[in-house]
């Protein structure tokens, strides 16, 4: 794929970015001209692959912080960090999120707590952070990455379901809160893709989607990347608040 | 294979800015009109190729697809954006002017996806039509024109699952206020409150509606039977 410029120089932060759909928007993005930075929770050779694949699509440094999204002290740090190398911060994508395969009898409330916490607070977080630079700046993009499925009656996980629909509710608010500083927020909803849960979902649930959906197949990665680029990049200037599926017509 | 556009309202208000950003991508394409020669000439001399065509009538919808294909130009890419602007309140509404209204925005794309679709299997194509916002929220629309849009959204989600498995991806963007354009016919107390309560504080413009219907049109890979409001956050 050729080198695009639409986001030259921009300032970009992915949360969980070290795997599947997080890498490869930091890709794209790096693809795009853009500066990308990510988080990730856990593997430390996951995170170095993610930042020899963003180095090699960009031409620039690459950071990777480690630590949860739903530690304010990790967060706020990470914000600092970017803010402090790179003078500010043009994108964030809140893409980190959990799930468990449960039945919602052997959902313990610890299990909801967590889901909730990483995929909802952490985003909350991020988004606080984030702002302060974007206000300064009056400009800016979030991306929120939603889930399959939303606002119909799917199979899923009911602590995820809610986390992801709790999500949703989160962009729209806070669009409106901060559009009048220039700054757009959305959320992308990614069909099952080739990688992540397209690959750990009950083989059951995976063959129903290619059967139910549209394109007969799971999405790949960098499509639904490339669709984040556009969605953080100089060329939306108008849409705000929206939750667009990405999901072959599912 | 190189892409091949069709434009249907290539003079109007977001049209020319679609037209425009083809142009800029190096995708050729057609364009329809009705009214506007003085446009239409303009856009022909910038390199489009333009056709005259009553869009109430079904045959001339049918006969642009038949005209591309003779000329070995069928389209890949089919945008959808012209409207019968001629809208009435509630009182005023006559069947004629319904008809029209329907006739236009929402069966001319259908006649013109029918006719496109057997044509496009195993070459796959991107179909966008536009609506206004009150195809995906509650906004002040006119009965007529409302009920068409909505409609379009019936026909985005139906024909996304129906064309979806040979390769065609159809959405739908559901336009907010613009800076001309048919939003003028809207009236300045819906652009009052749209700048008032819309989470931008603006209208927006053709060319910001453009980048959008031309991205999905052109490099949308994944994302098909999707209602999108481009509308600065309403």
């Amino acid at each position: 794929m050729s080198k695009n410029t639409d986001l030259d120089g921009k300032r970009c932060l992915v949360t969980g970015g070290s795997r599947n759909l997080g890498r490869a928007i930091g890709v794209a993005l790096a693809r795009a001209g853009a500066r990308v930075a990510f988080t990730y929770s856990a593997t430390d050779s996951d995170a170095d692959t993610a930042k020899e694949a963003i180095a090699a699509a960009g031409n620039g440094e690459v950071f990777a912080y480690k630590g949860s999204v739903a530690d304010g002290v990790h967060v706020d740090a990470t914000v600092r960090a970017v803010v402090a190398a790179w003078g500010g911060l043009d994108v964030l994508v809140n893409n980190a999120a959990i799930t468990q395969i449960l039945p919602v009898a052997l959902v313990e409330e610890s299990d909801w707590d967590h889901v909730m916490a990483v995929n909802v607070k952490g985003a909350y977080l991020f988004a606080r952070a984030a702002l302060r630079p974007m206000i300064k700046a009056r400009s800016g993009h979030i991306l929120n990455i939603g889930a399959f499925g939303e606002g119909r009656v799917v199979h899923a996980p009911v602590h995820y379901a809610a986390s992801k629909a709790a999500l949703a509710g989160f962009t729209d608010a806070l669009a409106r809160d901060v559009g009048r500083y220039g700054i757009l927020v959305n959320l992308l909803s990614p069909g099952l893709l080739d990688r992540g849960l397209g690959q750990t979902a009950p083989t059951a649930r995976l063959a129903e989607y290619l059967e139910q959906n549209p394109a007969r197949r799971f999405g790949a990665v960098e499509e639904v990347a490339e669709m984040a680029v556009w969605m953080v990049s100089p060329r939306n200037t108008f849409m705000t608040g929206v939750h667009l599926p990405v999901d072959g017509g599912a | 294979m190189s892409r091949q556009a069709l434009v249907l309202g290539g003079t109007g208000h977001v049209g020319g800015a679609v037209l425009a950003g083809l142009a800029r991508a190096g995708v050729p394409a057609w364009f329809t009109y009705h009214r506007n020669e003085t446009r239409a000439a303009d856009l022909a001399e910038a390199g489009h190729r333009a056709s005259c065509v009553d869009l109430r009538q079904p045959e001339s919808v049918r006969g642009v697809i038949a005209e591309m294909a003779d000329a070995g130009a069928t389209p890949d890419v089919l945008i959808h954006c012209a409207a019968h602007t001629d809208w009435q309140e509630l009182a005023d509404i006559d069947v004629d002017g319904w008809d029209a209204v329907h006739a236009v925005a929402l069966r001319a794309p259908f006649l013109a996806i029918q006719a496109l679709a057997p044509r496009l299997v195993g070459r796959g194509g991107d179909i966008v039509l536009c609506a206004g916002l009150s195809a995906a929220k509650m906004v002040p629309a006119h009965p007529h024109a409302a009920a068409a849009h909505a409609g379009l959204a019936g026909l985005t989600r139906s024909l996304a699952r129906a064309l979806g498995p040979v390769h065609i991806r159809i959405n739908l963007v559901a336009l907010g206020i613009l800076d001309g354009g048919t939003s003028d016919r809207i009236g300045e107390a819906f652009a009052r409150d749209h700048r008032r309560f819309s989470a931008l504080g603006r209208t927006g413009t053709a060319s910001e509606v453009a980048e959008a219907i031309l991205w999905l049109a052109l490099a949308n890979r994944y994302a098909s039977g999707a209602v999108i409001p481009i509308a600065g956050g309403i």
